[in-house]
């Protein structure tokens, strides 16, 4: 005890009339309880009038989506009407809100996901084979900020493709299931309409069920490079002869054959146009079988109007003589096409020698070595490019010439866009197979560990790329239930217009089963 | 409550530990590439990352604050209800502060280092304040202490210094009262019939005299009375040592010999009052906050189970 506060006698003196003063509540105490009577109190006063008077934007952590825009003014668009009453009574049971949230890892809302539905139509959830479908709401998250609503991230769908229980389930249920169960994506295999060729390649038995944590790590291989497949085509072309040969001349204005002047973009930029004789072989790979007339060429793409064409050639040389020489006279005209029709029959002997070299021939070039460049490559003989065979049927059997398919879409479940690539990337950087492919059987597609390079979390800065999931896949699949080229109110996917200018859906391309093994 | 003592550092490191473990938690859920094993253990989906409350983990944190906030406002049931409490105030005490302050990475992981909708917005605020006023209180709960036994060597019981006040008071108006009633009786002495004459010399002390009691009444009067008596002092000149100083230093000088101990007297109860002013302003610093930490405190617990419930139940 200090010595200034007097001794225990002293203190007692000092506080004498009042020494039960523990007894009685301190003025401050008081004062405080009240206080948080009144905070209390205030506050109950407060969440009643927040729930009669303010609006939901109370409970609202941010503007809608650039897509959603148009329903800012509108909750109950998607929310319960009672629910925007803050505070209000009932609402789901307390047990399946626990439930929802624990167990599926999101909440359930049933509500706003068939409002979601009532403009999001024609789109199934997700594969067929999917174990447990969620809520919209899981993945799209609405109220983040006026942008575009945020992408799906690897992440998300890393949680069940990366979940090897699940992917053993989803396995389970994908092998029970009938194959038409699983279609091809319009978004990703092209819109109806358009007419692709797509590479189909038959279903793993498992399904596309491997389990991996991002396109980096453990994505399998590309299915064409796992599988390796080889292309069956009919048409023989040689690519690296055309990029890298020096006997190949230069085009009509002067420009060296590189991958472009064949492969040209669709107009949205997206996949290349599909390659016609017309616009990309002709210029080099003429139908003029007659040295002498240029302007006398084949028809292209019909192997019985080849003949017909052949077997016909006096009045073909007429039409010539009218067309190009300009020939009135009919004496003349005959004269100028049995004068040809006679030449070319001291070339090659006879008409069905004539027509033997039109259609089975595979070396032109000796023919017109000495040529200018705009007429070297003069007619090779349909069998220097296509597979010819021997006619069978009928009396005066046609040369059978089969048809070649060339593949629009060789990896239907993933989209791709050559617009967004062309800019940072030459051709050859992704089909670096290009240049030393021989075989038409060679498949040039880009191989998984070269996407790898830029699309990945761990890529040099300057060209590292998006490596989420939905920078090449789509997570919802198309309405089993909807038939084939259906065309939603507002669908799921966006419209795309082809060609006639219809819009066009699902299942109007043309989808090839190919076997190679 | 000391917090540099050997008892604290099991707290300190549990919730050291927690915080780790929490945000260990956090990154396996949220950036799994950051963490090598897998530690995800809640649910399946995370959504994106501003809505980390409605998660699985998210609600397990959300919950455990919770949880803390509805135990730390159980602090002063405690100290009321001591029987119904199993546990040493202390021992609560310490609780109190290293769990609220757990509460800290608990909630920004909880709500993702976002505020969210205006909502969750007030709620931060109001958490904010509690916190801040409460590791304001624990700060002062550091300091004054010693700085009040330093300034303050005859603290008295907070409660008693209304009393001991008045007691000086009464004293001094005692005092007051004896010099009155003496100037009274000497008033009429040379008129007095039959009285015998003073001596020159006792004429003249008589004289001091009684010009000192005049002179000590009107200090009484004036200046130390209100002074003693006013529930506030700072307001009068005596609540300043210098000028209190000089005015009981001019009063000795002033009053005749016999006078100045009454003056020492009246110095002692001045500076006991101003010392019982320090200690009052002391008292108000070391308990004010509590005036913003506890009704905030009930007012979040409120909020948030509101918060909880529309967020859970209602969207």
């Amino acid at each position: 005890m200090d010595d200034e506060r007097g001794s225990q006698k002293e203190i007692a003196q000092r506080y004498r009339g009042r020494v039960d003063y523990s007894r009685t509540k301190s003025r401050a105490r008081r004062w405080r309880f009240w206080l948080s009577c009144l905070a209390v109190a205030g506050g109950i006063a407060a969440i009643g009038l927040v729930r009669e008077k303010s609006s939901p934007n109370f409970f609202n952590t941010g503007p809608l989506s650039r897509s959603h825009r148009a329903l800012a003014n509108n909750c109950v668009a998607c929310h319960e009407p009672e629910s925007l009453r803050a505070g209000s009574a009932g609402g789901a049971p307390f047990l399946q809100v626990l439930n929802d949230r624990f167990r599926n890892g999101a909440p359930s809302f049933p509500r706003i996901d068939q409002a979601c539905q009532t403009c999001h139509q024609h789109h199934a959830f997700h594969e067929a084979n999917v174990v447990e479908n969620q809520s919209c709401s899981a993945c799209h998250e609405e109220h983040q900020g006026p942008e575009a609503m945020r992408a799906v991230t690897t992440l998300q769908c890393a949680t069940c493709h990366n979940d090897r229980a699940l992917m053993q389930a989803s396995a389970q249920i994908g092998k029970r299931l009938p194959s038409t169960q699983f279609r091809l994506n319009p978004k990703v295999a092209g819109a109806a309409g358009t007419h692709h060729n797509i590479l189909k390649l038959p279903r793993p038995p498992d399904g596309y069920t491997v389990t991996f944590a991002s396109f980096a790590e453990g994505h399998p291989p590309f299915q064409l490079q796992r599988e390796n497949v080889r292309e069956s085509d009919v048409l023989r072309f040689n690519h690296q002869r055309h990029l890298g040969s020096s006997d190949i001349p230069p085009t009509k204005d002067g420009k060296k054959l590189d991958c472009v002047f064949c492969h040209q973009p669709e107009p949205d930029g997206r996949y290349m146009r599909r390659i016609n004789f017309e616009s990309h072989c002709q210029q080099c790979h003429s139908l003029q079988f007659d040295v002498k007339n240029p302007g006398f060429q084949l028809p292209h793409g019909d192997a019985a109007l080849v003949r017909t064409f052949l077997r016909t050639l006096p009045a073909q040389y007429g039409e010539l003589a009218r067309r190009e020489k300009k020939m009135t006279n009919d004496g003349q005209i005959a004269q100028f096409a049995g004068q040809q029709v006679r030449q070319l029959l001291g070339q090659y002997g006879s008409g069905a020698e004539l027509e033997r070299a039109v259609f089975f021939a595979t070396n032109p070039y000796k023919v017109a070595a000495q040529s200018d460049a705009a007429t070297r490559a003069r007619y090779a003989g349909c069998a220097f490019c296509h597979e010819v065979k021997q006619g069978s049927a009928g009396a005066f059997p046609v040369p059978e010439i089969t048809r070649p398919v060339t593949i629009d879409r060789w990896m239907p479940h993933a989209s791709f866009s050559h617009a967004r690539h062309e800019s940072v990337l030459s051709c050859r950087e992704c089909h670096v197979a290009a240049e030393g492919s021989r075989l038409t059987s060679d498949v040039l597609m880009p191989v998984k560990e070269g996407c790898v390079i830029c699309h990945s979390e761990t890529a040099a800065p300057l060209k590292r790329a998006s490596a989420e999931c939905s920078t090449c896949h789509v997570f919802h699949a198309p309405d089993p239930r909807a038939p084939p080229g259906t065309t939603a109110r507002a669908s799921f996917f966006p419209k795309t217009t082809d060609s006639t200018g219809g819009h066009s859906s699902t299942g109007g391309s043309s989808a090839l089963l190919m076997k190679w093994k | 409550m000391k917090i540099n003592r050997a008892v604290q550092i099991p707290w300190a490191l549990l919730v050291l530990a927690a915080t780790g473990l929490a945000t260990l938690l956090y990154l396996a859920e949220f950036y799994p590439q950051s963490v090598s094993a897998n530690l995800r253990f809640f649910g399946e989906t995370p959504p994106g990352h501003a809505t980390i409350g409605g998660t699985p983990l998210g609600l397990v944190l959300g919950t455990i604050s919770f949880g803390i906030f509805i135990f730390a406002a159980l602090l002063g049931m405690r100290k009321r209800l001591p029987a119904l409490f199993p546990g040493h105030v202390q021992t609560w005490l310490r609780a109190h502060i290293w769990l609220t302050l757990l509460t800290v990475p608990l909630i920004l992981l909880h709500c993702g280092f976002h505020l969210g909708s205006p909502m969750t917005t007030l709620l931060m605020g109001l958490y904010a304040v509690v916190m801040l006023s409460g590791v304001y209180g624990l700060i002062l709960q550091q300091k004054l202490p010693r700085l009040m036994k330093e300034q303050l060597p005859a603290e008295i019981v907070y409660e008693q210094i209304r009393n001991v006040r008045m007691q000086r008071c009464a004293e001094a108006k005692t005092l007051l009262r004896g010099y009155e009633a003496r100037r009274k009786e000497s008033a009429p002495v040379g008129a007095a019939a039959g009285s015998a004459p003073l001596r020159e010399d006792e004429a003249e002390e008589s004289e001091k005299d009684l010009a000192s009691e005049a002179f000590l009444i009107d200090f009484l009067q004036r200046q130390l009375l209100p002074y003693l008596e006013a529930r506030r002092g700072k307001r009068f000149p005596l609540s300043h040592v210098r000028t209190a100083n000089d005015t009981f230093h001019y009063l000795k000088l002033r009053v005749a010999a016999s006078y100045r101990e009454a003056v020492e007297a009246m110095e002692r109860w001045s500076n006991e009052r101003r010392l019982q002013d320090a200690q009052v302003k002391m008292q108000h610093w070391l308990h004010g906050w509590l005036f913003v930490h506890v009704p905030f405190s009930f007012l979040l617990i409120l909020l948030t189970a509101w918060h909880a419930f529309v967020t859970l139940f209602r969207y």
